[in-house]
């Protein structure tokens, strides 16, 4: 039996629903439409019931994608994805708004529960409802109270479920309602303002508020959160210690974890036997999938407070207060939703642009947003940080790789203003944009669920990124482990034959042929290609493969360094891949890592247009080619360009 | 002999993985990057 | 007739009017109906957006979607 939940946003739907699922829940997306689907299941006995969360709406007619979907699947009976069940779930302290899309939910004579939610509230701002009185108006539906966040309700909800008679016949609230047509506003208008006329009556009667509706708390907190010096001393607060989290307190873990793969691999390729699996493995996968288990902690990180952010109802008041400084660059109030989301992963940030109603908004913001330096840019920028940038600190306290590491997130900021504001003169639009926004009450986190969410989200990434990051590391570490032909062999002839290479000690000698074996590899071959083009900027080859690989995906840029350089040391002595790097040099003999083409390395990295996902992900939200290509084509031109300024200027 | 032919299969099935990865990505029309746990990480909501 | 975005902090009003416009049926969705009663309780650094309680429920208007509203004060 399907079961769908509605109702309006902010009304404690999610928590209903995963009171009734558990975690017994998967994500998918509704059919010919790009909208997350929320899918659960419900087991009573022998019985075994779906459940859908549909996204909240505040009536059947759309106003946004999201919205459209309840729409679509309302108006047609036909469908496969048609509930048996729908159980609507309403904020008790606010009755009169949610009735709206209930009723006409009601009119549609789909089997119907309706959920009191928050109950807790009501007794909290003295308000009281006569459920008899209400029953009385809708007869045929279930009516129960639940506080779901805090877990109760439950029972009550699946007793009225298993009770649910499917044949009721209904009354109209409306009478004899029909579904308008989509384009048809002022019908739309005309049936709303009736709607409301009945349901103030309604609501005269069954509704008795004893004080005020207000909720004192969260306007004593905004009062705070708003003011024009406190509001956004409050938000840059809130996001220097997101940022001292996840850069420096992370970075013990995170030690531990680089240290244990380097073990691990050394400690493999003694007891394996010794051949080509034992390379493979040590050299390939260990190294490769190694170089991204080691962020996980960072990531962790950025989940929890994305999380707590908007649970708590603080990311709507961000939205508020950054509105109007957004709109001169053509953004929205609403777009700091995408950007903030962005600086974990643009994919979800892209996705998040649904909400802004405004064509040209959208656009602009989906255009800027890869700006915001993602979670996969951070090994990147920790490895070359690290390895380039010397350990100062001024005036005892700040950081002189803290600071930098600051820097390149607000050189992405810059970028983000200056190209929204060009982009606002080149888009031409008529529609106004507008805000309309509501500000929830402030609440408690849910700590479990924001526990549970994230281990199955870093769960996820390790089972679904990992497996494309191992195919990667495999494939690299072939073309890195031979070459066409005899070249491999040839090479090393000849290299044994040279005059300066019988001066080496052992080690050296070592060295010297790995390395050469990596230059006449297939993959060393490509790198020297591409060489021209990138030694302006002062990379070297090297350097070129790990540009390529990163565009399947920006982790992959530290596992691939981590694969050429582990094919080419011996495998046996535990050098951590930052020693190896800075002991590097180029064919001419310099340092391949140098201040001048680390910081080169990094700007590129900010401005370069981020994996291959993020261009599916344009692609598919602005169902063209067009704008994700003019988007990689345009990062990429900036990105080379400022980072051949750098290093041309630092070298 | 079998380390080399467990090698090689890997490859080829590292390569098959990777062009089917892709080929969803780009031509299916899937909702977010399969799983990608940081894509869902990321994931906020405000209304409408 | 008045301004709504004007009003100070803490006004009660009641809504008499609202033009139509693009966010017309987005208003009345909403709530936004001739005689619900609007207070104002916040505004935005710079006084743009502005917020109102609406039926209990907090909602923030820029100040030319907040112009759409006539409205008149209360007591």
């Amino acid at each position: 039996m399907k079961i769908a939940l509605f109702g309006n946003p902010n009304t404690g739907k999610s928590s209903v629903f995963n009171l009734l699922t558990g975690l017994r829940q998967q994500v998918g997306n509704f059919a010919g439409s790009t909208v997350d689907k929320r899918e659960g299941f419900l087991t009573i006995g022998k019985e075994r019931y779906t459940i859908t969360d549909f996204p909240g709406a505040y009536s059947v007619y759309p106003r946004s994608k999201d919205e459209k979907i309840v729409y679509d699947v309302l108006t047609n009976k036909n469908q496969e994805i048609y509930p048996d069940v729908a159980v609507f779930v309403i904020d008790a302290a606010n009755l009169e708004r949610n009735l709206l899309f209930f009723t006409q939910v009601y009119d549609l004579n789909i089997p119907l529960i309706l959920v009191l939610n928050m109950w807790d509230l009501t007794a909290k701002r003295k308000i009281e409802i006569d459920i008899e009185k209400l029953q009385e108006a809708f007869p045929g539906v279930q009516i129960v109270t639940s506080n779901a966040r805090l877990g109760f309700g439950k029972t009550r909800i699946i007793q009225a479920i298993q009770n649910i008679n499917l044949e009721a016949q209904r009354s109209f609230f409306i009478k004899e309602y029909l579904i308008a047509e989509i384009n048809d506003q002022e019908k739309q208008i005309t049936e709303t303002t009736l709607r409301y006329q009945k349901i103030k009556k309604l609501i005269f009667e069954v509704e008795k508020i004893n004080e005020t509706k207000t909720d004192v708390f969260s306007r004593k907190i905004d009062k705070i959160v708003v003011h024009p010096i406190w509001g956004y001393a409050i938000f840059i607060v809130v996001l220097l210690i997101i940022f001292q989290f996840i850069f420096s307190f992370a970075s013990i873990p995170m030690e531990l974890i680089d240290g244990i793969f380097t073990n691990f691999a050394a400690h493999t390729s003694q007891i394996l036997p010794t051949g080509v699996f034992n390379n493979l493995i040590c050299h390939g996968i260990i190294p490769g999938i190694g170089g991204v288990v080691v962020f996980i902690p960072q990531i962790a990180l950025l989940f929890f407070f994305i999380a707590i952010l908007e649970e708590t109802g603080y990311l709507a008041r961000v939205v508020f207060i950054m509105d109007r400084l957004m709109r001169p660059f053509g953004l929205n109030g609403k777009s700091v939703v995408p950007l903030m989301s962005s600086v974990a992963c643009a994919i979800p940030a892209v996705m998040a642009t649904r909400t802004i109603s405004n064509w040209k908004e959208r656009m602009i913001t989906i255009f800027v947003a890869p700006f915001m330096s993602c979670s996969a840019r951070i090994p990147v920028y920790t490895l070359l940080i690290s390895l380039v940038i010397p350990k100062i600190y001024y005036f005892g306290f700040i950081n002189l790789q803290g600071f930098v590491l600051f820097s390149l997130y607000s050189l992405g900021l810059v970028a983000v203003l200056l190209v929204s504001f060009i982009m606002k003169f080149i888009i031409r639009s008529e529609e106004k944009g507008f805000l309309l926004l509501e500000l929830p009450s402030y609440k408690n986190p849910r700590w479990t669920n924001i526990g549970i969410s994230i281990i199955e989200k870093i769960k996820l990434f390790i089972f679904d990124a990992g497996k494309v990051i191992l195919a990667i590391s495999i494939i690299l570490w072939a073309l890195a482990s031979y070459g066409p032909g005899n070249s491999i062999e040839e090479t090393l002839v000849k290299t044994k034959e040279l005059k300066s290479f019988s001066d080496l000690n052992e080690v050296e000698k070592e060295r010297e042929l790995a390395s050469v074996k990596l230059e006449a590899s297939y993959i060393g071959r490509m790198g020297k290609f591409i060489e021209p083009v990138i030694s302006p900027l002062g990379y070297d080859w090297k350097i070129g493969i790990s540009l390529i690989t990163s565009f399947a995906a920006r982790e992959v840029f530290v596992g691939s360094l981590a694969t050429i350089y582990a094919v080419q040391d011996d495998g046996a002595t535990k050098t951590r891949l930052i020693d190896r790097l800075k002991r590097d040099r180029n064919s001419k003999g310099e340092k391949t890592y140098t201040i001048a083409s680390g910081v080169s390395l990094m700007i590129f990295y900010v401005f370069a247009m981020q994996c291959m996902s993020t261009l599916a992900v344009v692609k598919r939200e602005t169902n063209s080619w067009k704008w994700p290509l003019i988007q990689l084509l345009v990062m990429g031109i900036i990105a080379y360009l400022s980072a051949y300024l750098a290093f041309q200027l630092l070298h | 002999m079998a380390q080399t032919i467990i090698v090689i299969l890997s490859i080829i099935i590292a390569i098959g993985y990777l062009l089917r990865h892709f080929w969803k990505m780009l031509f299916q029309k899937k909702s977010s990057c399969e799983g990608c746990g940081i894509a869902k990480g990321g994931e906020t909501k405000i209304q409408p | 007739m008045i301004e709504l975005s004007s009003l100070k902090i803490g006004t009660k009003t009641e809504i008499i009017s609202i033009e139509h416009s693009s966010i017309y049926s987005k208003l009345v969705e909403m709530g936004f109906l001739v005689g619900s009663t609007l207070e104002v309780v916040f505004k935005a650094p710079f006084g743009d957006p502005i917020a109102i309680e609406l039926n209990g429920i907090v909602i923030s208007l820029r100040k030319d979607e907040a112009a759409f509203i006539k409205v008149r004060e209360t007591k």
